[in-house]
Formats: C-alpha cells, sequence, structure tokens
C-alpha cells in the first residue's frame, strides 16, 4: 500500500486536488502503476477544476440526455442537484464489476450500481463538435466517451478560451477529425 | 456489431472528500487505472465538499 508522507493540513487539500485531476490527463494502459504523487501534485488546482464535470449541473442531464437514456441522465441530474459527488470507474469484464461494485459500496457509496453506455452513440446521433457552448459539455461528452483522451486535453487546456473565437474555430477545424474518429466504431 | 457494443461502468454516489479519496485510493491500489475513474459533480458541491 502506497503511503503519502506527513503534509499540513494546506498540502494535503491541495495533494488531493491533484490526485483526482491526474486521470483526466495521465494516459497510461490498464494495471500499470499509477503516476507518483509528486507528478500529480504539479497539475494543482486549475486541473483539479477541469477534471469536474461541473458548472449549472441542471443542463448536464440535458446534455447527457441527447446521447443516452433519458431516464439515467434524469438521474444523474437528481444525484448532482443532491449534492452527490458522482464516481465514474470503466470497467472490462465481470469481475472488474465485481471489484468496483464491492470497492465503492465499502467506502459508502450510495447506490451503487452498473451501467451501460453504447459504443457508437456519437455516429448515431452525430454531434455538432462545432455548437459545443462550453466546456462543461465537451466534458459531458468526454465522459461518455464520445471524446478521446487527447482530444479532451486540448479542449481543457482551452478551458478558459471556451467561447472564444478561438475556441470556436479550433472545433470547427477539428470536427472532421473527430468525426472520422467516431465512425471508427461504426 | 460494434454500434451495439456497451461501455460498462461502475457508479456509486458520494457525500464526503474524505470517502471519495479513500474509494479512489482503494480503486488504484486494485488495479484500476486511473484513466477508467471520472468524476462528476455541481459547482456547489465542489465548493462545499472539495474546497
Amino acid at each position: 500500500m502506497r503511503r503519502m508522507p506527513p503534509m499540513c493540513r494546506e498540502n494535503l487539500s491541495e495533494q488531493r486536488k491533484a490526485r483526482l485531476s491526474a486521470g483526466s490527463y495521465m494516459s497510461s494502459p490498464r494495471r500499470r502503476p499509477a503516476p507518483s504523487l509528486r507528478a500529480a501534485a504539479q497539475l494543482g488546482r486549475r486541473s483539479w477544476r477541469a477534471l469536474l464535470t461541473g458548472g449549472a449541473s441542471a443542463t448536464v442531464g440535458g446534455i447527457l440526455a441527447r446521447f443516452i437514456d433519458v431516464s439515467h441522465a434524469n438521474y444523474i441530474d437528481r444525484q448532482l442537484d443532491r449534492g452527490g459527488l458522482l464516481l465514474w470507474v470503466r470497467t472490462t469484464d465481470e469481475e472488474d464489476e465485481r471489484r468496483a461494485i464491492e470497492i465503492l459500496k465499502r467506502h459508502a457509496g450510495d447506490d451503487v450500481h452498473i451501467h451501460g453506455m453504447p459504443y457508437g452513440y456519437g455516429q448515431k446521433f452525430p454531434i455538432k463538435i462545432k455548437l459545443l457552448k462550453n466546456i462543461q459539455e465537451a466534458s459531458v461528452l468526454y465522459a461518455a466517451a464520445c471524446l478521446n483522451r487527447s482530444q479532451m486535453r486540448r479542449l481543457l487546456l482551452m478551458s478558459g478560451k471556451a467561447n472564444s473565437l478561438a475556441f470556436r474555430i479550433y472545433c470547427a477545424f477539428h470536427e472532421r477529425k473527430f468525426a472520422a474518429w467516431r465512425s471508427t466504431f461504426s | 456489431m460494434a454500434s451495439e457494443a456497451t461501455i460498462k461502468e461502475a457508479v456509486g454516489v458520494f457525500h464526503s472528500a474524505e470517502t471519495l479519496e479513500a474509494a479512489i485510493d482503494d480503486l488504484d491500489e486494485h488495479g484500476f487505472d486511473r484513466a477508467c475513474i471520472n468524476l462528476l459533480a455541481g459547482e456547489k458541491a465542489v465548493r462545499e465538499k472539495l474546497g
């Protein structure tokens, strides 16, 4: 078990933010050791914010509803309205599912369950990337696996300019690339 | 067909930073890659619970 060195409260808080953010930025094959805490800590507060698919939670379900089952989108909305922190763990097989469920329940996770998201719904319901209004929408699409990691990373890095002309040009420019990527699932 | 395949995800709702972090640590120790873990929260919850 990895142990953290003793830290003051302030540092611990920063470290927590950074560690949670690491998942959105560091791509590595499954079963590989997690990135070092030091590397994660360097990501800082801004990265922590970027990981979260947050903001006006009332709209999250609305965005998701365009791509997933409406009842599940509503479920997410309700949980966010109640102030819940939703943790999603992607699984690859039944053993993975069993272990993930066990761990989430062990740490007092509420309403722990498995849900499935169809591959290829980005193809079925074409996404107008250039119409994304803000980084929140991009985050939702990432969480729903419509964007891949490097695409999402680029979008996150531009989060401070989500409504700028540069952002819109970027999205329009890459729309063809995104479409090609989604077509690999068809 | 590939378009009928599904991505399976385990979902749980947490109400404090402590339990959330403990769960993530546990997942990490059991071989779940950070890239497979996502967090979704409202802005208010982030401010109040995660600072």
